[in-house]
Parts: structure tokens; sequence; C-alpha cells
């Protein structure tokens, strides 16, 4: 089942065109938007939040058309939108935010809203803090306040813009468990410039690089494609797109091999740099 | 949150935890402390709906005021203390027809429960088993439930006058059989 | 601690209120010193019962306090979630409502050296409450604007919402500097239409431009077309007969306009990438 449906999708702010003619598909499960910044991931995720539409395309979310009100008003009653920097009245205490989110989300009956603020903090382990003030929280926290407002209301397509960005190792694995557990049964959007990420997490993925869809599929082709182009060797190779040295003191090389090098099985993150840097090359020389 | 592994930490850590506003920690002391509060605030109204109005109340007071806890004496005290003000508050509110008090009716005492009141009070809680439901009532809310004579004559829906009166008596009676 | 418990038998009968008197008396002095024995207590206790009254504690706990205002809008028959909505409202933070009080006591106690100035005030009265929606609304100021525009209410209710809070802040505000004003009090009630009528302008352009912009678009024009004959000592184009007639049907019109469109209408968004 297709949940969002995206079809040459172009929009510019000024002279700058932040989504170039883009097709995308998304059903229940999650799936990643991989690029590095600046590359529309952003401006997509707002066009599927409905706080943006294309200057051209076509968009269909939940089977409605966000153009027209009213569709867009019941697109929005089953949409969660954790936006790339969610701000917050940091006055206000984690509950009184996320009842103040609920008011918007139209829950007048405040038992019932009560109720449902209480489940989205427990399900993102804020209770212990639900008491605080937002201004007194860890970004780490905040992070989580923001993921537990778009989980209110149980929505059907959940878009998040850079979930795990600023967390530590054990909060990202936190959040990661909380995304993967709410992908069951819904529609998840998220981005990311996390590989491991997204190689965690999503059942396919959509690389995107100056505007553009560089690759759509699951993780595993996307790892395949780079099957034969990763090489450990002794020493960097001039001509590889990206080389490091790892932690046992051999260089892992992406691209060409030096000479004397090993094939090694590739990673989502070897594929990714060759994408990338393909890309770069082809935009630079074209 | 009744099912959660119980907390290892003492109510006065609990307490501390709360003023800082872990609601984990104020769910424990709920669970530790709401059961006998209940109870005990039970056999001194008989409207149901009224003591869980009352708990309520009394709960919220302790989330709220936590950290003005004095540190002193056993937490439960305290508790009780801010439990059983608010039933007197509450009582005065809607002021009660007579019924809803409770009868401290004379229950026939066995054996084994002499001993305990024994160990407890000694002579005094046989002394205080032989006194009338009346003046029971007075000494129970005022040495017991730590009233003053205003707030017991609330709790017990009598003039401040007759709980001094039934005081009196109630000492007079009380030296007469320990003596 | 103390060295002994309660006995199971005597805990229920306390429990079920058929201990007599002496008994109860010692286990409940008891309990307030032995936690084994309030623990034990709990068993006999309706599980359904402690978990109701949970409920409500938790609600109240959780619950945000509600602020004075919000108490009074309540108490007005304001809906609670609308009031909640009010309460969130940027401008009525008090920096920005000092602002505007200043800046009008200011003019107000000016006009007293000069009567140029007095004229002055018939225009810049209006601009305190726009600029009080105009803050409302900002990006920087509400920060929970991107994630209020991915949710189902009206936006326009909200801007109305909004408004209004500001409105019945600030108009009392200006109200009390035109008092301050030498000379007729009707000068100081003439910018009542003015203001009204150009709050609706206003909102009737967000269906175009974002609110601030909204805002600002019509503020400078009310400053353009106003400023220069005022200065001259014309004040037909502030508060005279024609001019208040005017802005009685601009604010009769726009409110016809926001009461036919106020649940299809789309607030612009503000641009960013």
């Amino acid at each position: 089942m297709t949940t969002v449906r995206v079809r040459n999708a172009t929009k510019s702010f000024g002279r700058t065109t932040a989504l170039d003619d883009v097709d995308l598909d998304a059903g229940r499960g999650v799936t990643g938007l991989l690029g590095p910044n600046g590359a529309g991931k952003t401006t997509l995720l707002r066009i599927m939040a409905t706080v943006l539409a294309p200057d051209r395309g076509t968009v269909t979310l939940l089977g409605r058309d966000p153009q027209r009100p009213d569709d867009r008003t019941r697109i929005r009653e089953r949409l969660g939108y954790l936006p790339q920097d969610a701000g917050f009245h940091r006055g206000f205490t984690v509950f009184e935010f996320i009842d103040y989110v609920a008011i918007l989300k139209q829950m007048t009956d405040r038992r019932a809203r009560h109720d449902e603020v209480r489940r989205v903090i427990e399900l993102t382990g804020l209770s212990p803090v639900s008491g605080k003030r937002i201004r007194a929280l860890s970004g780490g926290m905040r992070r989580r306040v923001g993921l537990a407002q778009a989980l209110l209301g149980d929505p059907d397509l959940l878009v998040l813009d850079e979930p795990t960005v600023g967390l530590d190792p054990e909060q990202r694995l936190r959040f990661r468990e909380m995304i993967s557990h709410a992908g069951e049964g819904r529609t998840v959007v998220l981005s990311s410039h996390q590989t491991e990420d997204i190689a965690a997490l999503c059942t396919r993925i959509a690389v995107f690089h100056r505007g553009r869809v560089r690759f759509t599929g699951t993780p595993g082709e996307l790892t395949a494609q780079a099957a034969g182009r990763v090489w450990a060797g002794t020493q960097r190779s001039a001509a590889a797109l990206a080389a490091w040295r790892t932690g046992d003191g051999v260089y892992r090389n992406v691209g060409d091999p030096p000479a004397g090098a090993e094939l090694i099985p590739p990673t989502l993150e070897d594929a990714y740099l060759l994408l990338m840097g393909e890309n770069e090359l082809e935009v630079t020389h074209s | 949150m009744l099912t959660r592994p119980p907390d290892p930490r003492a109510d006065a850590e609990l307490l501390a935890a709360i003023a800082d506003g872990d609601r984990e920690a104020f769910a424990e002391l709920y669970r530790r402390h709401l059961p006998w509060l209940l109870v005990r605030l039970g056999r001194r109204c008989a409207s149901p709906e009224l003591v869980d109005e009352v708990l309520q109340d009394t709960f919220v007071a302790v989330w709220r005021s936590a950290g003005r806890w004095d540190r002193r004496g056993e937490v439960a005290a305290w508790i009780w203390g801010i439990g059983i003000r608010r039933l007197v508050d509450a009582l005065r509110r809607s002021r009660p027809p007579a019924d809803e008090l409770m009868e401290f009716a004379g229950v026939e005492t066995s054996a084994e429960e002499h001993v305990l009141l024994a160990v407890q009070y000694g002579d005094v809680g046989a002394a205080l088993a032989s006194l009338s439901p009346e003046l029971r009532a007075v000494v129970q809310a005022t040495v017991l439930d730590g009233l003053t004579t205003r707030e017991a004559a609330r709790l017990l829906g009598i003039p401040p006058g007759t709980v001094k009166t039934r005081m009196m008596r109630a000492r007079a009676l009380l030296r007469e059989r320990l003596a | 601690m103390t060295g002994w418990h309660l006995d199971p038998e005597a805990i229920r009968r306390y429990a079920e209120g058929a201990a007599p008197p002496d008994l109860a008396a010692s286990a409940e002095a008891h309990l307030m010193k032995c936690a084994t024995c309030r623990e034990a207590i709990a068993s006999q206790v309706d599980t359904r019962r402690v978990e109701a009254i949970w409920h409500e504690v938790a609600d109240r706990v959780d619950a945000p306090r509600p602020s004075l205002p919000e108490r009074m809008l309540t108490r007005l028959g304001v809906g609670e979630a609308t009031a909640r909505l009010v309460a969130a409202t940027p401008t009525l933070r008090g920096p920005w409502l000092l602002g505007i009080a200043a800046v009008l006591a200011l003019s107000a106690g000016a006009a007293q050296a000069d009567e140029r100035l007095l004229r002055m005030f018939l225009v810049a009265a209006p601009l305190g409450p726009l600029a009080g929606v105009a803050v409302a609304f900002a990006g920087g100021l509400d920060p929970t604007r991107e994630i209020g525009l991915a949710t189902p209410y009206p936006g326009l209710r909200l801007l109305l919402i909004r408004t209004t809070a500001v409105l019945a802040v600030t108009v009392p505000i200006v109200a009390a500097a035109g008092l301050m004003l030498p000379g007729s009090h009707w000068v100081a009630a003439a910018w009542l239409l003015p203001t009204a009528g150009l709050t609706c302008a206003a909102l009737a352009l967000t269906a175009r431009m974002t609110p601030v912009v909204a805002v600002g678009v019509v503020a400078t024009a009310w400053v353009l077309v106003t400023t220069a004959t005022a200065l001259a000592g014309d004040l037909d184009l502030t508060s005279g007969i024609g001019a208040q007639l005017f802005w009685l049907a601009v604010t009769a019109g726009g409110g016809l306009w926001l009461v036919a469109t106020r649940d299809t209408v789309t607030i612009k968004l503000g641009r960013s990438a």
C-alpha cells in the first residue's frame, strides 16, 4: 500500500532549486531519505507534512490531495511531524507542551487528551521528566519531546526530519527502537545523513543529492552497488573516491583499487560515498 | 504502575526526588502509601466518594509540597497529617448528615488482640477500649490522629466545646482506670 | 521498623473495618512505623479503586496548572483548550506588552508638550495593537509554528484567537495612554475604529501573504497616508466623521469576510528552505 506518492515535485526558493523533478513512493515501514545537508530532504519532508506545497508536480498523501483544503485537514488528522528544528515554548513543562500540540491536533475532550498525552510520554520514556520545564532538559530529551508530540493520536503517517541528530550513541539506540516500533503497521518517512541509522532502521531508502533522487531501493540493493569497489590495502589509493585508515591500521579504499589491495565486502556507507562521489563528479563535469 | 519491580529508595529519598519532579518516585510513593491511607481515612468517613476525593487532594498536595517536608519523623506521618486535615476540610465544606460519621461501635476484643494492645500501648489500650464510643472517638481524633480541638470538632460534627468536655471526661476516666 | 508485625488476620479485619476500636487504634499506631505492614494492607484494598484514584491524581499532577488569565477565560465561558492556546500567544509575554505600553505612554506624554504630537498619537495608536498581532505570528517568537502548521487546527481560527487575545490586552493600554492626552477625550478614542479596520484588513490579507507581512503592509500604508496630513493639522483622515465611517465599513466588511471563510482559507506560510 502506498501512503505517500510524489511525482515530478519541483520546489524553488528564489533562485535555489531545492527539489528538482522528484518522484518518491513510501508505504508501510520505515523509508529513509539519505543525503548531505541541502540535498532537498527537508523540503520534501515539509511537503509531505503539508506545510509546504511544491511549485510543480503532484503529491498524494494517505490517498488524498494536500492542495485541497478539506483533504489537507483530513491528512493532518492522521499525520505526525517532527520538524528539523522543532521549537518549544521553553517555559512549558513537557506535559504542557505536548498537551498544547494535542489541542492543535483537535483533541478537545480534556480527559481523553490528557490520557493520550500520558501515553506518548510513557512511550518515549519521558515519564520521569514530564513535570519539568523544557528549558531544563538536555538536547536528547528535547528530541524525545519532539518525537512524543509527533506520536500523538497514533498517526498513520509519521514524518521525522533528522530524528537522531544531536543524540549520543545510547540515546540514538533508544530512538531507533522507538522509531522501528512506530514503523510497525505505519508509514514512517525520516531523513538522516547518518548511514548507520538508515541501515539499521529503513526498509527502503532514497538517496538525495542536489535536489534530485539518485537512488531508490532497499539498503541491501544500495550496498550491492558497491560490490567490487571496496579494497583494503596498506596504503591510501590516489584514485579512490574516499580512503581512510581504519583502527587496525589498514587503509579502506572506496573506488578504484590501489596496487596490491584486497577486495572486501562493502557497507551501506561505502555505497553511499560512491554514489555521492560519482554524482559530485558528474555535476562538476557537466 | 502496580507491576513494576520494587523501588529500593526509602520514602525520604522518594520525597526528595518528587520535589525534583520525578514522576516515577511519585508513583512509587503512591503505591506504598495509598492503601493504608484509604483504609484509615475510610474508618473516619462513611462516604467512599468523599474519601477518594480527599485522597486525590492529598496526593496532589504531596506532589506539590514534597519540597516542604521538614525531613523530620516518618514520611507516613507527614502524609497522614495532610490527609486527615484534607478530610476535616472536606467534611466542613459538605457538612455531612450525622450518619456519615463512622460509628465507633464496641466490638468484643479477643484475647490475642489484648496482647497486641498491650505490646503497643500497655494498659492504655485496654482502658481505651473500655471508653464509650463518643469519648473514644474524641480521644482518637485528638490523641491518635493528632488533630486540634477545632479540627476534631469538624471531623466529628460536634461543637468544639463538646470535644473539650468529652476529652476532660475521657481523661478523668482513663486516669481512674489506669491508677 | 519494629520487631513485630500485625498478623494477617488482624490486618484483614482492620482493612475491612471490622476491627474493634482498640485493635484499630493499635494497628494504626503500628502502621505509622512499619513499612512491612503498610505493604501488607495493599493486598486487602480494591485495586480498581487504587487505580481510579491514581488516574485522577496523575491527571491533576501532570496537567498544566492554568495560569490566572486562563482561569479568568474559562470562567467567562471560553473552552479550556482555547484558553490554553491564548495563554501560549507569544505577544502576551511581559516584555512586548511593556514595550508597547512604554512607547504609547511616551507619545502621550510628549503630546502634553506639543499639540502636533497629539495628532501623531492618533497615527501611532493603532500601530501598538497591530505590532502585537505581528509579534503573535512572527516565526522566531512562535517556536512551535512549524509543528502547528502540520496539525488540523484551522489556521485562521488560531489567527483570530490570538488576534483577539492581543487586542484584548493592547487596546486597554492604548486607551489608558489616550486618557493621558490633553483636550477632548473623544480624540483619545478616535483611533479605535481605525485600529479595528486595520486589523481586519491585515487578517484578510493573510490569505495572500504571511501574517507578519500583512501587518507590515497595512501599517505602512496607514502611516504613509495619515502622517503628512496629521502633521499639517488636518485630522479628517484619522478622526473625521467620514474617516470613522470608512473604518467602520472596513471593519464590517473584513469581519464578514472572516466569518465566511474562517475554516477554508489557508494561512500563507513563511518561506524558508
